[in-house]
């Protein structure tokens, strides 16, 4: 099923349409998922979070590709799971990941400087664009589906610590491009 | 801004890019060669197979099938003895992908990839003095050599791919390579698209006198079109498809002209 026939499935409110995306989608978004939550419970309450999302969500909305869509979800609810934990001290998951991305923040940039959420993905998606494929790649499999260090030292074929250089490399790199953005 | 804003920033990027990063297959990691291609050219498949004659020195068009078209022509192959670069080495590494292959394996042996950082360098890999290297109007975002080969270590087939899939008109450039141990009698490339497309064919001579053949393809729901031009010369024959929004059918157009100028 097409993501057209799917998104009518949602504007007529027909339940089939949740289960067509499960169908199609449940793997790719359980993959986004286990990247950032440590247990298989809680990957499969993300995902029924998610469904429940994107039925409350289409219509209005008409998302341009159901996967990205789907996939945005995902992420928004992991990492509002992931906050919810955090707060009650008890979850590792994106943690890392997160803690890398204080690369990309200019030093020049205040902690309470609020940045437009659409500004900076457009920026990011920019500066992607900009990179050569490999790298772009590995940079949306860490950032964005959560895939570990070492998964991506292992598909690259290199070790762990070049792997960590690569990414940091990258980091910086994004924080330049933040930076000049702002001036 | 905190972390959190960069990670959530993430969200926003471009389905393509989620999509990209999703599909692609590092060179240390091979896949067989119709994946690799695939990821590379996302609407664009490039199969070689049996078919019929062409007039010579022309392109015959036949469209066989709801979703795409064949072509042919016919050309000379190419003896093993004037290719001489360092893409003998799959004369060695294919018969070891027979020896060691298991049923359960997802590599199928056969097909060997290098990836190359240009076109220049991609030529100079496989030494054949009539390969040439046409113009490309972007960054090479991918760039291979791309072998075929029996048990015996027999190289069929050589095709030189250089591809950008990200610039507004997607482009696809390949010089393929049949050699003597081409077994089969003709040379036809067979096209398939996602879906049902209609085409329209043309063709014009180039400055150094090449005749090149462009297939126009219809715009697919995502609402990309194609044009593919086909010229053959020193027996390679080279293809270039562009994939683009109707938007930029102009700069399209340029690509296929600048690439087929390009070609002595």
């Amino acid at each position: 099923m097409d993501d057209k026939e799917l998104i009518r499935l949602f504007q007529e409110r027909d339940e089939r349409a949740v289960a067509e995306c499960e169908r199609q989608y449940a793997a790719f978004c359980r993959r986004i998922a286990a990247n950032l939550l440590d247990s298989p419970e809680d990957v499969e309450e993300i995902l029924n979070d998610v469904w429940l999302a994107a039925w409350q969500r289409i219509p209005p909305l008409v998302p341009d590709s159901v996967k990205a869509f789907l996939g945005k979800l995902t992420r928004d609810v992991s990492i509002s799971r992931f906050r919810k934990e955090r707060a009650e001290k008890r979850f590792g998951g994106p943690a890392a990941a997160l803690d890398e991305l204080d690369d990309c923040i200019p030093s020049s940039v205040n902690v309470e400087e609020e940045i437009e959420a659409g500004e900076l993905s457009r920026l990011i998606d920019s500066w992607l664009r900009a990179q050569k494929t490999d790298e772009r790649v590995l940079f949306v499999k860490r950032y964005y589906f959560g895939e570990s260090v070492k998964a991506l030292a292992a598909a690259y074929g290199c070790g762990e610590a070049r792997m960590a250089q690569t990414m940091l490399r990258l980091r910086r790199s994004l924080a330049k491009a933040i930076e000049k953005w702002r001036d | 801004m905190k972390r959190e804003d960069i990670y959530e920033g993430m969200s926003g990027i471009g389905p393509d890019l989620i999509e990209e990063a999703e599909k692609h297959v590092f060179a240390a990691r091979r896949k067989p060669k119709i994946f690799r291609w695939a990821a590379a050219a996302a609407v664009f498949v490039l199969l070689c197979g049996v078919g019929v004659y062409g007039a010579t020195g022309g392109f015959t068009v036949k469209k066989v099938m709801a979703n795409g078209y064949t072509i042919s022509t016919s050309l000379s192959r190419i003896p093993m003895k004037a290719i001489t670069g360092d893409v003998n080495e799959a004369s060695v590494i294919i018969p070891k992908q027979f020896e060691n292959y298991k049923p359960y394996s997802s590599l199928y042996p056969g097909s060997f990839c290098k990836d190359l950082r240009s076109a220049e360098e991609a030529a100079d890999y496989v030494g054949y003095s009539k390969l040439q290297t046409p113009y490309f109007p972007y960054e090479e975002a991918k760039t291979q050599v791309q072998v075929s080969g029996d048990r015996k270590g027999r190289i069929s087939q050589i095709v030189v791919s250089v591809d950008n899939y990200t610039a507004k008109v997607r482009a696809f450039s390949r010089a393929t390579l049949y050699t003597e141990h081409y077994s089969r009698k003709a040379y036809e490339m067979e096209n398939v698209y996602p879906q049902d497309v209609s085409f329209t064919q043309d063709e014009f001579q180039t400055a150094a006198g090449l005749l090149c053949k462009t297939i126009e393809t219809s715009p697919l729901d995502s609402g990309y079109k194609g044009i593919t031009g086909y010229i053959v010369s020193g027996d390679v024959v080279y293809s270039c498809h562009t994939a683009f929004l109707s938007k930029d059918q102009a700069e399209a157009e340029k690509i296929i002209h600048d690439w087929a100028e390009s070609i002595k």
